[in-house]
Parts: C-alpha cells; sequence; structure tokens
C-alpha cells in the first residue's frame, strides 16, 4: 500500500520537491524538433511545473529558459527571436541561447552590467527528432540516456505527443499494468475477429495471467505469463525506466524498439512523448480484416489544434468535456468494451478519471499490481538514496538502459523468466547496433 | 519625481519628468510640459487585478504619437477595443485584446520591424508585458538596473510610508495636505545642459499659465 504521504512524494514535481530533483537529474524530451524554426515563434512550455520558452536561433541551436527576463520578469514569450537570441521586448535586453546577456540596450554603456546578468537558461540539444532539456545543476550535465529507440536516426522513427490531464505517475502506470488489456482495450474483441496465429490471442483466452516482477538497472521489468499452446508459455514484459520512461508489451519482441516518457508538465498534466521504429511490428491491434481492432482507431490519436498557452500542446480531440465521445450503445452492444474510440483515449479516460492526483490511500491494490508497487517502491528508494549523494538510476550510467526491450514471445514452458528474457534478447534484431544484454 | 535626459541639439539636453504621486498615481512623460495635463490612477482591485484610471485634460498637445506625415507612429494607433462590460466583480473595463488571445500579437508584423512588440497599441504593450510577469512578480529574481532607480526609490517611499502608518498612525503623504497633488507637472522640455535638474523643474512649473494650484507647498 502507498501511503498518502508516500504518494505526495512521489507526484509533486514542482522545484524543490524530492521527486522535482530527482526528475532535474536527467535529460528529459521538452518538444518535437519541428516545432522549433530558426527565428520563429517563442513556444510556451510547462515542464516540472516551471513555465518555460523554448526558441531556435538565427544560428539552428535551441534554447529553453525560464520565460522571465531577469531584469522585472517579463515574459521572453512576446520576445523577439532575432540575430541569435531571444530579445525582451520592454527594455530590450537580449540573451542568447546560454542566457547570457548580449545586450542591455537602455542601459547607457558607461552603467552597463551585461556580463553580470543570465537569463536562467537550461541546457538543451537534440537527438531522434526531439529537443530534450536538462533542468539540473549546470556543473554536473549528464549524457542522454542510452535509451534504444532514442539512438535511431530520424528517419527511421516517428514521434507522437500528446497531453494528459492527470499526474505523471498515474499516467505510467497505466503503461505497466498488463491485465487492463485484455478488458479496457479488448474486452469486447472475440477470437474470430482476428488473424490466425495472432500472438495477443492469448491475451483472450486467459485475462488473469499470473505476474513477477524484478528491479533492474534502469528500473522494474515485469512479465505477465499464461499457458499458450500445450508445453509452451506466452509472456508479455515490460519496463520501467528511470525518471518517466516506460517500454509497453504489445509487440514483437524481436522488433519492438520503442520508449514511452511521461514528462510532468506540472502535478496535473503530463506530456506523452513516443518514439517508435519504423521497423516495429505491432501486437494486437488489427482484426483479420485489416480493421483496427473495435474500439482501436484507424487515425491515431486525434488532436485539437495546437495553442500557445502553457497547456496548449497536443490537447485530445476526445477529452474529459465531452465525456471522450463515449458510444454507450456500442459499449451496450459489446462492439466497443468501454464505448471510446481508440486505444490511447482508453487510456486517457480512465487515468485522467481518476483525479488530476489519485488518492493513493482510496486504492486496494491487487498482486496484478505488483509491477506498480515495485515500481513506486524503486522510485521512493532512489529519492532516498539522493538524500545520500548517490545518484538515481541512468543518470551517471547511461548505457544501463540498453539492457532493456519489450514486447510479446512464446517459449517452451520449462524457462525461468529472467532465462526466457535474456535468449529472447540475444536473439533479437538490432538496428542500433548497440543493444546489449545486461551485464549484471 | 525621475528626469530622464540625452544630449539634444548643442548645449541643451532634451528631460522627460515623470511622478509617482500617493498612493497608485502616475504622471508621465509624454508631452510638452506647458499643457501637459495628464493623470494616472492605478487602483486595486484585488491582488490581482487593477482598475486603471486616467485623467487627460482635452487641450493638452499629445506627445510622440505621429509621424511627421501625419500617420500614426506604427503600433500605437487602433487601440484594441473593451469587451462588453458584465456584472461580475471583475466584469467592467476588461480589454478584447488580452493573455487569452496574446493580446493579438502579429508576429509577422514584429518579425518584419514594423511593429517592434507586434502587439498594436501603447498601453495593450504595457498591458502585455505586466500581466506577462505573473500576478504577482517575484521580486526575487530580478536584477534591478540604473535604469531602474525611480521604481527602486518609489518601492522604499511606499514601504517608509507604510511603516510609519503601522508604528505611529501617521498619515501617508497626500493623506492630509490633498493640496500637495496640485503642484507636480510631468512633461518634456530642453533645458541648458549645465542647469541643475531640480531648479530648472522648478523654473519649467513656475513659469506655468495654466495652473489650478499652487507651485509649492507652504510648508516645505
Amino acid at each position: 500500500m502507498t501511503s498518502r504521504a508516500e504518494g505526495e512524494t512521489l507526484t509533486r514535481t514542482g522545484p524543490g520537491t524530492p521527486m522535482g530533483n530527482l526528475m532535474r537529474q536527467y535529460w528529459l524530451p521538452a518538444t518535437k524538433s519541428s516545432e522549433l524554426v530558426a527565428d520563429g515563434d517563442p513556444v510556451r512550455l510547462m515542464i516540472l511545473g516551471e513555465k518555460l520558452i523554448a526558441f531556435r536561433d538565427s544560428s539552428g541551436s535551441v534554447g529553453i529558459m525560464d520565460h522571465r527576463c531577469p531584469h522585472r520578469c517579463a515574459s521572453l514569450f512576446f520576445g523577439r527571436n532575432e540575430e541569435d537570441g531571444i530579445r525582451c521586448v520592454y527594455h530590450g535586453w537580449k540573451f542568447d541561447v546560454e542566457g547570457n546577456c548580449v545586450d542591455m540596450a537602455n542601459v547607457p554603456p558607461s552603467q552597463d552590467f551585461k556580463r553580470k546578468v543570465k537569463a536562467k537558461a537550461y541546457k538543451a540539444t537534440e537527438r531522434a527528432g526531439l529537443v530534450w532539456v536538462y533542468m539540473g545543476d549546470a556543473d554536473n550535465v549528464p549524457e542522454l540516456p542510452a535509451i534504444e529507440a532514442t539512438l535511431l536516426p530520424e528517419a527511421e522513427v516517428t514521434i507522437n505527443f500528446a497531453q494528459r490531464e492527470c499526474n505523471w505517475l498515474q499516467a505510467l502506470e497505466g503503461d505497466i499494468d498488463t491485465s487492463h488489456f485484455s478488458f479496457l482495450h479488448a474486452g469486447s474483441v472475440k477470437m474470430d475477429d482476428l488473424p490466425d496465429g495472432t500472438l495477443g490471442r492469448f491475451q483472450l483466452t486467459n485475462k488473469a495471467p499470473e505476474l513477477s516482477a524484478d528491479d533492474t538497472p534502469w528500473g522494474t521489468m515485469y512479465t505477465a505469463f499464461r499457458p499458450a499452446d500445450p508445453g509452451e508459455i506466452y509472456w508479455r514484459i515490460a519496463n520501467f525506466m528511470f525518471p518517466c520512461w516506460t517500454m509497453q508489451p504489445n509487440g514483437d519482441f524481436s522488433h519492438h524498439v520503442h520508449a514511452r516518457a511521461w514528462v510532468p508538465m506540472d502535478d496535473t498534466h503530463v506530456m506523452f512523448v513516443q518514439i517508435n521504429w519504423s521497423g516495429m511490428q505491432r501486437g494486437l491491434s488489427l482484426t483479420k480484416t485489416g480493421e483496427p481492432i473495435p474500439g482501436g482507431s484507424a487515425l491515431g490519436i486525434e488532436h485539437l489544434p495546437n495553442t500557445t498557452d502553457w497547456l496548449g500542446r497536443y490537447r485530445l480531440a476526445r477529452n474529459a468535456g465531452n465525456d471522450y465521445l463515449i458510444d454507450r450503445k456500442a459499449q451496450a452492444r459489446d462492439e466497443i468494451y468501454t464505448g471510446i474510440t481508440g486505444i490511447f483515449e482508453q487510456d486517457q479516460a480512465i487515468t485522467e478519471s481518476m483525479g488530476g492526483i489519485v488518492d493513493h490511500e482510496w486504492e486496494h491494490l491487487a498482486p496484478s499490481d505488483q509491477m506498480i508497487t515495485n515500481t513506486r517502491r524503486r522510485l521512493l528508494g532512489a529519492i532516498k538514496e539522493m538524500e545520500k549523494n548517490t545518484p538515481p538510476p541512468g543518470v551517471r550510467d547511461p548505457e544501463i538502459y540498453l539492457g532493456a526491450r519489450s514486447g510479446h514471445f512464446v517459449t517452451a514452458d520449462d524457462l525461468d523468466w529472467r532465462q526466457a528474457y535474456a535468449s529472447q534478447l540475444d536473439a533479437s534484431t538490432n538496428p542500433t547496433g548497440r543493444l546489449r544484454q545486461a551485464a549484471e | 519625481m525621475y528626469g530622464a535626459y540625452r544630449p539634444a541639439k548643442p548645449g541643451f539636453d532634451y528631460w522627460r519628468m515623470a511622478h509617482f504621486a500617493f498612493p497608485f498615481w502616475a504622471m508621465p512623460p509624454h508631452g510638452a510640459i506647458g499643457d501637459h495635463i495628464w493623470t494616472r490612477a492605478w487602483v486595486p482591485i484585488d491582488d490581482t487585478h487593477t482598475m486603471f484610471v486616467e485623467f487627460s485634460w482635452d487641450q493638452r498637445t499629445p506627445g510622440l504619437r505621429g509621424r511627421k506625415d501625419g500617420t500614426p507612429v506604427p503600433g500605437i494607433a487602433g487601440v484594441s477595443g473593451y469587451l462588453d462590460n458584465s456584472t461580475d466583480w471583475l466584469g467592467r473595463w476588461r480589454l478584447a485584446a488580452n493573455a487569452g488571445n496574446d493580446y493579438q500579437i502579429d508576429r509577422g508584423a514584429q518579425a518584419g520591424g514594423e511593429i517592434y512588440t507586434g502587439i498594436t497599441g501603447i498601453l495593450l504593450q504595457d498591458q502585455s508585458i505586466t500581466e506577462s510577469m505573473g500576478d504577482i512578480v517575484d521580486h526575487s529574481f530580478e536584477r534591478l538596473a540604473p535604469s531602474d532607480q525611480m521604481i527602486t526609490q518609489t518601492r522604499r517611499r511606499l514601504l517608509q510610508a507604510a511603516e510609519a502608518y503601522q508604528a505611529t498612525a501617521a498619515p501617508p503623504p497626500g493623506a492630509a495636505n490633498p493640496e500637495v497633488y496640485a503642484m507636480p507637472r510631468a512633461g518634456d522640455y530642453l533645458a541648458a545642459a549645465d542647469a541643475d535638474w531640480t531648479d530648472e523643474y522648478e523654473r519649467q512649473i513656475s513659469d506655468l499659465s495654466n495652473r489650478v494650484g499652487p507651485a509649492k507647498a507652504a510648508a516645505e
């Protein structure tokens, strides 16, 4: 069980909070690279409860900084992005992407003190089509995490963003909670709907799998397993990776190169960032006629138009304000288990329905929630270790992520799950050439 | 009071004089001091809303508003309108261009150099900037510059008056002697480069023909 006090520690990520301090040890995905245009409009970002602006200067470098001009706190959102810097329109002070004040236009030259002034800028960089930000100690900047999907060439990945209106942790926990798939997403899917031989069919024949969960160097990992054909086991494996990443199990393990980040915007909003390899093979998602499974969406996530608001990016068209366009008739006829169209939207509806921040003392965790319990414990443990100046996993050892892969597969039923995992990892497609078995 | 100056024609400086008056009045400098009867109040509604009240003499000469061909300075004309007043506590005199629509910023005009901010209307430019600081600015985040001396001084004056009132119930300036408000006048003028700035200011306002009150307080 998670106490209310532990829940507070796990969910609050603003400046100075324990989890906020942990999150600020890591590089976090902030925007798509394509959102920032050289000399284009600054973009408002909310990350870890901080209001930031992002812009791309004339030379193509990206700056991410507190939105307030350090002079009198006017917002640099209204600033002029020109000639390799952002210029505050209040008094004409100008800052480069590193926050250096390069012009103090309203002060007579004899009194100029621009060398002593810095905007509160964070480290920013780009990889895999993403802009990354590091909001921690500038004298101690780590390397980017070696998460497999983020090492792929930009041309081989598809990136999706989606904003969710709830705390980051309850959103992330949906990704490491395997047994909901058979209900929330596939509760109305019939065996006859599926192509012959679809691995995911075992989720329909047995909706109450056994679960094993373990700590790993990069976080936590679980397997959900159930009998497949005689003498065989159907395994589904997924990962939590520090500080807010997951790999979900719904796809063939050998090609399932992807990663999902749940980046806290503030304590009740989270940005979902998904990086999928073009060579991925999806799991249970299509019927034998090639249509999305009932309740699936052929269009993927449908967004509202982005606005310039702090919380205006990548909101969903089906949202709390319209009950996610639930179709109660389709639900009653058992065509769509939830009545809600879109696998992502189904997760969105459920995790947002828990409230902005779930009340952990109201929960009754079950054996099926073991991975969630383990992950919360692992996060709390890492916070405790940080108090003793031990950096959390992946900060000083970014290569540890290369031991992580998720997905589903079938093996003979005489294997231990960690053995099964190791042998699958050995046999997997390795598009970056860097996937390796965790040495530990 | 402050005076901002810069060199004008040889031997002369161009002065812009402005005033803060207790507790929330300002007299900005944009206009010739001779007929610049213009006052603005910033009346607190609550801690995160303020009502702006402006008094302007209809015979005053406007300051920097037009170009030499008679057209308005870019970004100044066409002050946007108001939303309809509502009966709400905060429903009066809200602007149509506001934070919810980014003050109708025109990024093209900003990038093209036609309107520095991209926002049309002087009041609106000030509105966007001051609202963008957040409801109550975090003063610990500021780095005040020499250009902010008037702000520093005004804050100090307000704190002193508030502390004095707390300690001894001493009435703050103007509360018990309202005639002092008739003394100040803001505005611009040219002065000899070697003139003392306060002497010159006294000379400028003592010459005014359109005063409605005393130029000096009796007791000061």
